[in-house]
């Protein structure tokens, strides 16, 4: 096996080497051979240790023997910190895997797609992967084009950003929070000041020094975010596709006025704690409300309530939440889309990969509701195998239940109902080439990380600070980025 | 040789008595047991930490005494004690056999460079400084260990980019300059080869040197878990720095992140500190016991000549 | 006190220097003022085994130090791994505008220089004082002595995440210890850039001191109580003991520490920037580097050829910086040059 790899990744990876070599050698990487059976690797992200994975892959392999398949797999997890810093690293030397995990905020879908690290699917998708191919409407596909071309399969599962707030059940009921008449972040305030004036010593609204829970999302205000993390937006119902420098817009100004206000009053820790101090407060029961997604997934610590206060769009970066792609060097191109075809539409094979080994890793509790939980004696911290993604692997709406409440309210189909109602945006499909730009997408980016957070955390009074973040925003370029996006979205529209 | 030294040397004996303890010593001592306050509070406060339950930290924050006692942080490390032990065995084979080797070719290398005469000298020293000024970056590094040298899950892959530190080597030819030349004169005219006044005349006389620039060598070795992050997929060759450097982030990504929570959280905030403190107590041991070569230093080494 | 270092044998090798000048066949044969045989003998008696001594450390630092080293080409080229490094497209400087294009070049530029240096002096003033300290206790309460220098490298082994704790144990605006006990109210510490260009050489000292300790102790050591009970005899005071015995013994070390930093005076270190200032923005006027700059503005639109062309800037002016100060150290006295 050792050997197998090194031979290929050292194929694979020829390119890399000087260009009059690389040309010779990668004729050979690029010969679509790979054998009779091949073993095909599939890197993904883990935030817990799965010393079982090889097990679990003898049962997906076993499960492939049975169903004819003419391929196998091997799991390749890593760490989430490890997956971030060896991508691309393993794309650099031609190491990477056959199909990995990639998103539009880990493993960055768009620069790989756009500096050809993923392979095109377009023709492969109806040939190999036929019921996959047909499941999605033909805009979910288009969220997923890079300069025209599909570069990997979107993974099903709930779409339109949900922002709202969370709060603890036990203090929405002790100081009576009504969710029928709260629609804005402004109409918490009753609530929060009562919270702060009767729980002293806990902080009554969970922020972080990354800008979590802050009365502020591009989302919440409807915008489509097309350059992701520089503050170029378009509104999604704005038929003129105007793009548009979101920090400079009412929007914000008003959010900010509110964080401030916030913050004068106590509502948040003085010096925000790290995300991980933060989320371990909350879960201490030390925070009373969180602005946060509210999507119903996820195992919460103990009861809490919540409201959705935006309108379901789907946008391109929704959609690209969760993705998975083929490495454009695999020997198999045609497998690796079979297997993409049998994680997303093979029940099964895809409970296996989320749940590992039945009896082992998990077990069924209610097989009327498809809950399941762990067996006996297992928990979530000795279970072997527990990836606990089962949205990174395929389509979600296949996966059991961890939870009750999910269960019996049958929040798959709900959720699917919400992503077929969820207006499309007017520009879902269109992704931006920061290429030209990348100079002033890098200091707009330095820029946005710094006056952003101040801003919309209440540290600094907005009617200064606000003028002030959108005077850097000028000077580090972001008109050309804007003109630029401008252009490019004209000509997509053109040819849409 | 031996009599040369003891020659040079003076009798020791009797002529030392201890000095009085005036006013100035009493003020040194004042002055360092402050210092040695500010640095000790850290360690006080991250052991403390570590037993401190989760809820007790976010209420009342890090204190230097537990706060709502409790072992569950080292509980959760411990879960599988075997993988702990396992790693701990992974980062002892690496430092101990990392450290020897790489002693041993850096202090040859620093040796020639601090040689009076040798002809290369200049040019090598300029070769050393160049590659702590200079570097390529981790994409090439990265493509050299796995594709030319093929140490992905190799030991070897621990070892190997830290074998020489061109700063410990020019730290190493400072001190090597430093001693007596007319000991190594002697052993020329007496015969002896370069490689035999470095083994039996250098490396003897350089005791505090070699174990001030070791020590620093192991701890590199020990505190790594980068090269292990970046080159080891197989468990079972974690260096225990990457085993509990991989609990933490893990931990820390659940914590961050609404979409990854599981219905038990693990206590992240002791967590952190409990590992910090399993990570460097081996060290910290290992520091105490080698210290006493770095004071008795040349001293025994030039009388034993 | 030249008197005394001779008598006692302890004379550092460069000294030599000047009695090997007048004697022949001694050091001056490399000088090429002997015969063309006495350098054959040389060559061979001396040179040849030293270079072969050397030899295994110089393939390493080839290996795993020049050999990477091509890949600063990334940093010219529009970097695509599917076409590899030396197949992507030239783009000569265009990597390299982000840095000089954004209005926060000279901010940056400058608080790295500045910090830097301030963190220099500071670590080395305060590592010579305690090396100083200790080795005036050396010979009384050892065990004492042994107990001050392990503490002092305790904080060496605690990594930014763990120091970052513990800064904010003190200066958390709500429950921090500086505010509670001194009663500084709501002092919000992290908001106020004007204090950190002390707080964090404060921080920085206090995590590097002990390393520097460990060096000059081991400097000093070298000397050997005899020299110093000789300087004592002669009637020297402490102070005179210290300026005449001490310091030019350890001068070769402290300018190895200070070339070796300044080569490094353009690259800040991103844990104790980034995590003990808890990455607060309002604190970037004084505690933004260019290492955070770069790792801000290549988050998350990673660009490997930017990234490189950040890293290429950072050597080369590192590297400018080495070679003028090494000239100058070695215009005064070559023995003390790093080359």
């Amino acid at each position: 096996m050792t050997h197998h790899l090194s031979r290929r990744t050292f194929l694979a990876g020829s390119a890399v080497t000087a260009a009059g070599l690389a040309g010779v050698l990668s004729a050979c990487s690029t010969s679509k051979s790979g054998g009779s059976n091949p073993q095909l690797r599939y890197q993904f992200f883990t935030t817990q240790a799965l010393p079982d994975a090889t097990v679990v892959q003898e049962a997906l392999n076993a499960h492939l023997k049975k169903a004819g398949a003419d391929f196998t797999i091997k799991l390749e997890p890593m760490d989430m910190d490890a997956f971030t810093k060896r991508m691309p690293l393993d794309f650099a030397s031609g190491s990477a895997g056959d199909i990995f995990f990639t998103a539009s905020w880990l493993n960055n879908y768009y620069t790989n797609a756009s500096t050809g690290n993923f392979l095109a699917l377009d023709d492969l998708l109806p040939k190999h992967a036929p019921k996959l191919w047909a499941s999605f409407p033909k805009n979910v596909w288009d969220a997923a084009r890079v300069g025209g071309r599909i570069y990997g399969v979107p993974n099903a599962q709930l779409w339109p950003y949900r922002y709202g707030f969370l709060a603890r059940q036990d203090i929405a009921e002790k100081y009576k929070l009504d969710l029928q008449t709260l629609n804005t972040y402004e109409d918490l305030e009753p609530f929060l000041a009562a919270v702060k004036a009767g729980e002293r010593g806990k902080t009554a609204l969970y922020t972080d020094n990354t800008g979590a829970g802050l009365p502020w999302a591009a989302g919440v205000m409807d915008f489509d975010l097309i350059g992701a993390t520089f503050g170029v937006a378009v509104r999604p119902d704005d038929a003129n596709l105007t793009v548009l420098n979101m920090y400079d817009t009412d929007e914000f100004r008003a959010a900010c006025q509110l964080a401030r206000k916030w913050y004068k009053a106590g509502y948040m820790a003085t010096n925000a704690p790290s995300p991980a101090d933060a989320g371990a407060a909350w879960a201490n029961g030390q925070i009373m409300v969180q602005l946060m997604q509210v999507r119903g997934t996820g195992l919460p610590a103990f009861p809490t309530v919540g409201k959705s206060l935006m309108d379901p769009w789907l946008t391109t970066s929704g959609v690209l939440g969760s993705i998975t792609a083929v490495n454009r060097d695999t020997q198999s191109p045609e497998r690796a889309v079979a297997l993409l075809e049998r994680l997303n539409t093979d029940q099964d094979f895809y409970n296996l990969i989320c749940f590992g080994v039945e009896g082992k890793h998990y077990a069924v509790t209610d097989k009327s509701l498809r809950r399941v939980g762990f067996p006996s004696g297992v928990t979530a911290e000795s279970d072997r195998y527990n990836p606990n993604t089962d949205w990174q692997f395929g389509n979600q709406f296949n996966a059991y239940y961890r939870d009750e409440a999910a269960a019996k309210a049958k929040l798959w189909d709900e959720q699917k109902k919400l992503n077929e109602s969820a207006k499309p945006s007017a520009a879902l499909g269109f992704t931006a080439d920061t290429d030209p730009v990348k100079t002033e997408v890098a200091n707009v980016s330095a820029v946005v990380t710094e006056y952003q957070l101040r801003n919309f955390s209440g540290l600094v009074d907005p009617s200064t600070g606000v003028p002030e973040f959108v005077d850097r925003l000028k000077k580090a370029g972001i008109d050309k980025i804007i003109a630029e996006f401008q252009k490019q979205i004209g000509t997509w529209r053109e040819s849409h | 040789m031996r009599r040369r030294l003891t020659v040079t040397l003076p009798d020791r004996a009797g002529r030392r008595q201890a000095p009085r303890l005036s006013a100035g010593r009493l003020a040194v001592h004042f002055g360092l047991l402050l210092c040695a306050l500010a640095f000790l509070a850290p360690l006080m406060l991250v052991v403390s930490a570590s037993f401190s339950s989760e809820k007790g930290i976010s209420e009342h924050g890090y204190g230097l005494l537990p706060r709502e006692f409790t072992t569950r942080a080292y509980e959760y490390v411990m879960k599988d004690p075997s993988q702990l032990v396992q790693a701990y065995g992974v980062s002892i084979l690496v430092t101990v056999v990392g450290t020897a080797a790489s002693m041993l070719i850096m202090s040859m290398l620093a040796y020639a460079l601090a040689r009076e005469g040798f002809f290369a000298r200049r040019a090598l020293s300029f070769y050393v400084v160049f590659t702590m000024l200079f570097s390529g970056g981790l994409v090439p590094m990265y493509i050299l260990m796995t594709r030319y040298l093929h140490l992905r899950d190799s030991l070897l892959a621990l070892i190997l980019p830290y074998i020489v530190v061109p700063w410990s080597v020019l730290l190493l030819r400072t001190y090597f300059r430093a001693l007596p030349s007319s000991v190594i004169d002697a052993a020329r005219m007496d015969g002896a080869g370069e490689l035999r006044i470095f083994a039996q005349v250098v490396v003897p006389m350089s005791g505090p040197a070699l174990a001030t620039i070791g020590m620093f060598t192991m701890l590199t070795y020990w505190n790594d878990w980068w090269q292990g992050l970046l080159y080891i997929n197989d468990d079972s060759l974690n260096p225990v720095q990457l085993w509990l450097y991989r609990i933490i982030t893990n931990v820390e990504a659940i914590s961050s992140n609404p979409a990854l929570a599981q219905a038990t959280s693990a206590p992240i905030q002791s967590l952190r500190m409990a590992v910090a403190v399993l990570a460097i107590t081996p060290i910290i041991g290992a520091f105490v016991f080698l210290q006493r070569y770095f004071v008795r230093g040349i001293t025994v080494g030039s009388v034993r000549g | 006190m030249t008197g005394i270092a001779r008598r006692m044998g302890a004379r550092p090798i460069h000294e030599e220097r000047d009695r090997d000048e007048d004697r022949p066949g001694g050091g001056g044969a490399a000088r090429g003022t002997s015969s063309p045989g006495a350098t054959g003998r040389r060559w061979r008696s001396h040179n040849l085994p030293l270079l072969l001594i050397a030899l295994p450390a110089l393939l390493a630092l080839l290996v795993f130090y020049y050999l990477p080293m091509l890949g600063i080409y990334i940093a010219f080229v529009d970097y695509r791994p599917a076409r590899g490094v030396f197949g992507s497209e030239w783009v000569g400087f265009e990597n390299f505008d982000f840095l000089f294009r954004s209005g926060d070049g000279w901010r940056i530029t400058f608080n790295t220089v500045v910090m830097n240096s301030l963190f220099i002096v500071a670590t080395l003033v305060t590592a010579l004082a305690i090396a100083l300290m200790l080795n005036e206790l050396r010979d009384r309460w050892k065990w004492l002595s042994r107990f001050y220098q392990s503490i002092l490298f305790l904080p060496y082994f605690f990594s930014y995440v763990i120091v970052s704790y513990f800064v904010m144990a003190f200066l958390d605006p709500d429950r921090g210890l500086v505010n509670h006990a001194f009663g500084l109210g709501q002092h919000n510490w992290y908001a106020e850039p004007g204090y950190w260009p002390i707080i964090l050489t404060v921080v920085s000292v206090w995590k590097g001191v002990g390393f520097w300790v460990i060096v000059y102790t081991a400097g000093i050591l070298a000397i050997g109580p005899e020299l110093l009970e000789a300087a004592q005899i002669d009637g020297a005071s402490k102070w005179r003991q210290i300026y005449h015995v001490i310091l030019p013994i350890l001068t070769p070390l402290i300018i190895v520490q200070l070339l070796l930093s300044i080569g490094n005076i353009f690259r800040a270190d991103f844990g104790l920037f980034y995590l003990v200032t808890n990455n607060s923005t309002l604190l970037y006027p004084s505690t933004d580097v260019i290492d955070t700059y770069i790792y801000r503005s290549m988050t998350k639109f990673g660009d490997i050829g930017m990234a490189s062309a950040a890293g290429a800037y950072q050597c080369v002016v590192g590297f400018v910086l080495v070679v003028l100060a090494n000239w100058l150290v070695r215009r005064r006295n070559p023995e003390n040059a790093l080359f």
